[in-house]
């Protein structure tokens, strides 16, 4: 087994950046979507969707870090073909490979289909894409370190954006708008509860970040932190949404969140009204960052799928795949709606979710691990 | 569209420029292939798409496979 172990010194995080990193990822593409997505299925009763969603998750990332704990020094493509032997381990390998490619260009459109349609329609999609992936690019090259201080910085300046922005609201919020409670039974509940489910999923990208952090006996901890905190800013997000619009309001708009920002009144502060500009720009830089991430996920797997020492030389290449990809893939942002809310969740389950559990348990049961004891 | 494509080809020229040399001068030559391999790949898609031609779309592979488990969740589940 004297190959596997980190490909060479890309330096070493701390479990809390680790968690900084988990949040800020699925946050910047939660709250914009989460809202609309769930309110569709479940209606009134989407913050109970998202109560489940938050258990589906805890148990999602419970699942990587027991996986990850078997092989403290290597990354799940690493480690595949140890578990199900050379070729099926080289195959599953490629899905998680492919998994992060995945999201990063659909992070592309969203990010070029929410900047078109709410904010400068006559610029091509095509441009923010490349803005947006030669920023990811530059910070790649940058390497793991600086992506996660960038993280940590950016992430403040969101949260206290969102809690600056749902205190605005709170007294807007109409609490009957969430009556009547379980209406139609659990089924639409459990129905709306897929797509958050799905994104407090990629919390799992820890099995690629594992092995480069320093105190790993705090990963179980702080993975469940960063779940705690995605719960308690997902249900800000749908119940400020619901609460002040209603359920049906909330699943017509592309994007609540937003919608929930520009409602802001406020006559004593008229300067605070209106607070989309201030969302936007935190917006991008967290659409940076998850990009960044699951760029760098995707392009370290790559170096460690083909064996190479180096996967800097990798990064152009995969971006201009990327891009050629995202462009390709859905033509308008009907189509890009339809598949964020019905396939995107589903596939990123099976990968995070099916996939992690299946290797956890043939580990398990072929007793292979590299952890000293 | 033969500006796209001739963007599309500059495109490509800058980053083997900024890459190759220094790929070469360290003599990393599993890295160069594979390199190249992307760099064919990234050139089919995207070229395949400027001039129109059919090249498989892997996103609607996965639709395809996808959206009817969604709707059969969505069947069980709904009132």
């Amino acid at each position: 087994m004297g190959e596997v172990g980190p490909m060479r010194e890309e330096g070493k995080i701390s479990a809390y950046q680790a968690m900084v990193y988990q949040v800020s990822i699925v946050l910047a593409t939660a709250i914009l979507f989460v809202p609309a997505i769930t309110a569709k299925h479940a209606k009134q009763d989407a913050w109970i969707s998202v109560i489940i969603a938050c258990f589906f998750g805890s148990l999602q990332v419970y699942t990587a870090v027991s996986l990850a704990r078997r092989f403290p020094d290597a990354s799940v493509v690493q480690y595949a073909p140890l578990i199900l032997g050379k070729v099926p381990g080289k195959v599953v390998g490629f899905v998680y490979l492919f998994y992060f490619f995945y999201v990063g260009y659909f992070v592309l459109q969203e990010f070029s289909a929410l900047m078109c349609s709410s904010y400068m329609p006559r610029t091509p999609p095509i441009v923010f894409m490349l803005v947006l992936s030669l920023l990811a690019v530059y910070a790649a090259y940058g390497g793991l370190e600086v992506i996660c201080r960038m993280s940590s910085i950016v992430l403040t300046v969101v949260l206290a954006t969102m809690v600056l922005v749902v205190l605005l609201i709170i007294k807007d919020i109409k609490i009957w708008r969430f009556l009547p409670a379980l209406e139609n039974g659990l089924g639409p509940i459990l129905l709306g509860a897929i797509p958050p489910g799905g994104w407090f999923g990629e919390t799992a990208v820890l099995l690629m970040l594992y092995p480069f952090i320093d105190n790993k006996e705090k990963v179980v901890k702080t993975s469940f932190l960063a779940i705690l905190i995605l719960f308690i800013a997902m249900e800000m997000v749908v119940i400020g949404a619901v609460g002040l619009v209603g359920p049906t309001e909330a699943a017509c708009f592309l994007f609540p969140t937003f919608n929930m920002a520009r409602l802001i009144k406020l006559e004593a502060l008229p300067i605070l009204e209106r607070q989309d500009a201030l969302f936007m720009m935190i917006w991008v830089a967290g659409m940076l960052i998850k990009l960044t991430t699951f760029f760098f996920a995707g392009v370290l797997g790559l170096a460690q799928w083909l064996n190479v020492k180096d996967y800097r030389p990798l990064i152009l290449p995969s971006m201009a795949i990327m891009m050629a990809l995202a462009v390709q893939a859905w033509e308008n942002i009907a189509e890009l709606f339809a598949f964020s809310g019905e396939v995107f969740p589903l596939t990123i389950i099976f990968v995070n979710f099916i996939i992690t559990i299946f290797l956890l348990i043939t580990a398990g049961i072929r007793h292979i691990s590299t952890r000293k004891a | 569209m033969l500006l796209n494509v001739l963007l599309i080809l500059t495109g490509f020229a800058v980053i083997i420029a900024i890459e190759l040399p220094r790929l070469l001068r360290q003599k990393l030559y599993r890295e160069t292939i594979a390199f190249f391999v992307l760099i064919a790949i990234g050139i089919t898609l995207s070229l395949g798409q400027a001039l129109q031609l059919p090249i498989p779309n892997v996103t609607k592979g996965i639709e395809a496979i996808t959206r009817p488990l969604f709707k059969a969740i969505e069947k069980i589940l709904s009132p």
